[in-house]
This record gives structure tokens, C-alpha cells and sequence, in this order.
């Protein structure tokens, strides 16, 4: 490459897009409120990658924030930082410390956001099947009225997981995140309803729920946008297998088909598969299923002890959540070599 | 390859070219298909640099401050020319059979 081709196109294409008046007119103040605020919410970025980095973005986060109100450079020093600026950030914090698209923990993430999706989509079909199997048996909307069928809606707005599920397997990320952030808008109404019903004594159950039910969203926040779509049909086949599954269950037992336990029944079935696989390909594959689904396992068993109630479910996906555990990180000492190394030295 | 990455790499085939003018390149180029925000382009200009396809070219000031400008390496030219390569033996393939199936249909 030459260096006139370097250096003298260049510098004019770069140039032509900040033209902003207020930019290039008025120096702006190095030390203005919008940099200060920049340069906060770019502590959230890890040290290495903030002192390689951190300048040239709030270089190019002015330039945009100049351009963008070219008439009111003072406006602009005083202003603050865009929302979708800040998640932006947040984002790219997020996916720093967990690894990007390919690695280890970022197609953990992508596994969680997944699974975590498929969950509340098969749970959400189910309850509408259900409520509409009810509604038809017991005539409750002519009984009841505007009450019931207010609840209908209600329930019908957890079929956003549906929406937001598809879009994540055929990779719309964005679209994900916002259905599912819809999707989980009647979750938390229904907590708060039920505290003010003074229900305080389930208070934590109420929190770790509402916590564990917000996983794939911090999962989809976190997950890398580039990475290239998963392949479709096993998971669109998922669908109707869980929701077969999930109505069977709760019309066999149901008195033992509560979210929790078909959670920990789920996680000990896929963890022995995943285990017996391991095990099968003598330990020649990756550890991407066992660490999700340990990861999985210890966010129920998190869940589990707010309720202060083990029973065998529960005790059988403590067990299979530690030995998937230990698999995984069999699993990835093989592949990266980290135990060959120990060994050597 | 990502589709923003192989647009980043597009943007600078042409020039060195610093981070707000990538992203209006980038936006460009694309026909206003990929907007570019601040966070995804140093976080794919970081991985970018790393794998050794892009380098910083030179610094200049400007209105008081450093502003940087990225360079593709011969590496990272390699890299672009082969995804084009890829992607256009795709779109002949994929042309092909609309053909025949217009043909047939």
C-alpha cells in the first residue's frame, strides 16, 4: 500500500463527514460536562480495553454529539449522553467480560437467551391452551365479564416470549430483546400486585423469580449481534415438543408441575443426555452444553433455595448441575490445554 | 466474517479513515442498512486490530483533540478480497438456480 494512498484519500473522506458549524467553528471545552459524563459511563469498559480505546470514543461521541446540533455548541457541552449511547456501552461492557461471539462464555450467553426464551415461550403457549381449554369448559368469560376477560388479555401478553424467541433463533437480536422486555412487563405487574395483596412472605420468592425469569433478557443484552445465526430447526421443533411435554405433565402431576420443578426435571434430563455425550465421545467436544446447563442448574437451585423447600427434583439437578459442572471444566482444560501446560511445568 | 466487520473493512479499502467517519461510511456504503453505534465499532475495531486486518494509521489534531485514523494491513486486504470472493461465488450460485427456476417454473 502507498503511502500516497494512504494518507490522501483519507484524510479527505474522514474529514467530509464532521463538518458540523458548531463542531469545526467553536473548539469545543476538553473538559465540557458531556465529556466528563462520556468519560463515567465508559468506566464500565475493563482497564485494558478503556486505555487503548477510551480517547478516540469520546473523540467520535462528540463529533457525532457536535454534529448533531451544529447551532448550540453550548447546549451540546452541557448535555447528556443518548440512552441508546449508554446501552451501547453497556453492551459492549458486557460482551468484553464475557468473551465474544465463538468463545467459550459468549456462546454460554447465547445458549442461556436461548434456552431461558424457549422456556418462557413453551410455558406461555401452554397457559393459553390451558386458559382457553378452561375458558370453553367452564363458560367463565359470560360468568365473569370484563374481569376475566381482562385476565384473558393478560395472559395472552406472555405470548410475546413467542415473538421474542423466534427472532432470537433467526437472529434479530434487537427485535428479541425488545418483545421479550414486553413479554416480561405482565411478570412484574403481577409480582407487585401480589405484594400489595400484603403477600410479603414471599417476598424473596417473588425477587429470585423475577430475577431468574429476566435472565435471557441480560443474557440478549450481553449476547454479540455479529455472531452468525443458530441453526433454526431444532429449536422451531423445540417448541412443540416442550409445549406436548409441559401439558402432559401438568395434566398427569399437577400438583408437581409448577414452573420451578419442571425447570429442575428439564435440567436433569438435558444434563444427563449432555453427561452421557461426553462420556460417548470421550470427552472430545466441546464444553459449551454442560457449562450452560451448570450455569442453568445453579440459577434454579439459587431460585429453589428462596423457597427453603429441596425435594428430589431438586436434589437430582443439584447433583447433575455439579457434575456438569466438573465436565465443563474437564471439557475446556482439554480443548485449550490448559492441563497439558500444568502437567509440563 | 460479521457483516459489520467485512462494512468496516470495506470502509477503510478505500482510505484511512478515523472513527466517525467510519461510521458514516459504513452507513453509507450499506445503503443505511447498518447504522453503526459507538460501542460496536471500537469493540469490532479492537478485535479487528487484534487479528492484525486493521492498524492506526496516523493521529492528527482537530479542534483541540487527537483524532486517529485505521489503515487496512495487507492482511486485513487479503481478508476483505477472499469475503468477496466467498460472497460472490455465493450470489453466482444462488443466481444460478433462480434462473433455472424461473426457467422451469
Amino acid at each position: 500500500m502507498s503511502e500516497r494512498t494512504e494518507r490522501g484519500e483519507g484524510q479527505n473522506r474522514g474529514e467530509g463527514y464532521d463538518r458540523g458549524e458548531g463542531y469545526d467553528l467553536d473548539e469545543p471545552d476538553p473538559s465540557s460536562l458531556l465529556e466528563q459524563r462520556y468519560r463515567r459511563a465508559l468506566r464500565l469498559l475493563p482497564a485494558d480495553f478503556r486505555r487503548d480505546w477510551a480517547d478516540d470514543m469520546v473523540a467520535t461521541f462528540l463529533a457525532r454529539a457536535y454534529r448533531a446540533a451544529p447551532g448550540d455548541p453550548e447546549g451540546v457541552e452541557a448535555s447528556s449522553p443518548r440512552w441508546s449511547e449508554l446501552v451501547s456501552i453497556l453492551r459492549l461492557a458486557v460482551r468484553l467480560r464475557l468473551g465474544g461471539a465463538g468463545s467459550l462464555p459468549g456462546e454460554v450467553v447465547r445458549r442461556i437467551a436461548l434456552i431461558g426464551l424457549l422456556a418462557h415461550a413453551v410455558f406461555a403457549l401452554t397457559s393459553v391452551v390451558v386458559s382457553i381449554w378452561m375458558v370453553e369448559r367452564t363458560q367463565l368469560l359470560d360468568a365473569g365479564g370484563f374481569a376475566n376477560w381482562w385476565q384473558a388479555l393478560w395472559s395472552t401478553a406472555y405470548l410475546f416470549w413467542l415473538p421474542a424467541y423466534l427472532s432470537m433463533v433467526f437472529g434479530y437480536r434487537r427485535a428479541a430483546t425488545v418483545t421479550a422486555a414486553v413479554a416480561f412487563l405482565p411478570g412484574v405487574v403481577s409480582a407487585v400486585v401480589r405484594l400489595r395483596a400484603d403477600q410479603w412472605a414471599h417476598l424473596p420468592y417473588q425477587i429470585g423469580w423475577l430475577i431468574f425469569a429476566a435472565l435471557p433478557i441480560v443474557a440478549l443484552i450481553g449476547f454479540h449481534s455479529g455472531a452468525p445465526a443458530v441453526r433454526a430447526r431444532p429449536w422451531l421443533v423445540a417448541v412443540p415438543v416442550g409445549v406436548v411435554l409441559v401439558s402432559t405433565l401438568g395434566l398427569l402431576a399437577p400438583q408437581r408441575a409448577s414452573g420451578l420443578a419442571l425447570w429442575e426435571f428439564g435440567l436433569v434430563a438435558a444434563g444427563l443426555v449432555s453427561l452421557a455425550a461426553a462420556v460417548r465421545r470421550r470427552w472430545a467436544m466441546s464444553a459449551t452444553w454442560p457449562g450452560t446447563l451448570a450455569l442453568l442448574a445453579a440459577a434454579v437451585l439459587g431460585l429453589q433455595a428462596t423457597t427453603g423447600n429441596f425435594e428430589p427434583p431438586a436434589l437430582g439437578a443439584a447433583l447433575v448441575g455439579i457434575a456438569l459442572g466438573a465436565t465443563a471444566v474437564r471439557l475446556h482444560e482439554r480443548r485449550t490445554g490448559v492441563a497439558d501446560a500444568t502437567v509440563d511445568q | 466474517m460479521t457483516e459489520q466487520a467485512f462494512f468496516i473493512l470495506t470502509a477503510l479499502a478505500g482510505s484511512a479513515q478515523h472513527g466517525y467517519g467510519i461510521m458514516g461510511d459504513v452507513e453509507e456504503i450499506s445503503g443505511g442498512r447498518v447504522t453503526l453505534k459507538v460501542g460496536s465499532l471500537y469493540g469490532v475495531l479492537d478485535r479487528l486490530v487484534a487479528e492484525g486486518l486493521v492498524e492506526r494509521d496516523r493521529e492528527e489534531a482537530h479542534n483541540g483533540r487527537l483524532r486517529r485514523y485505521y489503515r487496512l494491513t495487507d492482511g486485513g486486504r487479503t481478508a476483505l478480497s477472499e469475503e468477496v470472493a466467498r460472497q460472490s461465488a455465493n450470489v453466482a450460485v444462488a443466481g444460478r438456480r433462480l434462473k433455472i427456476a424461473e426457467g422451469t417454473a
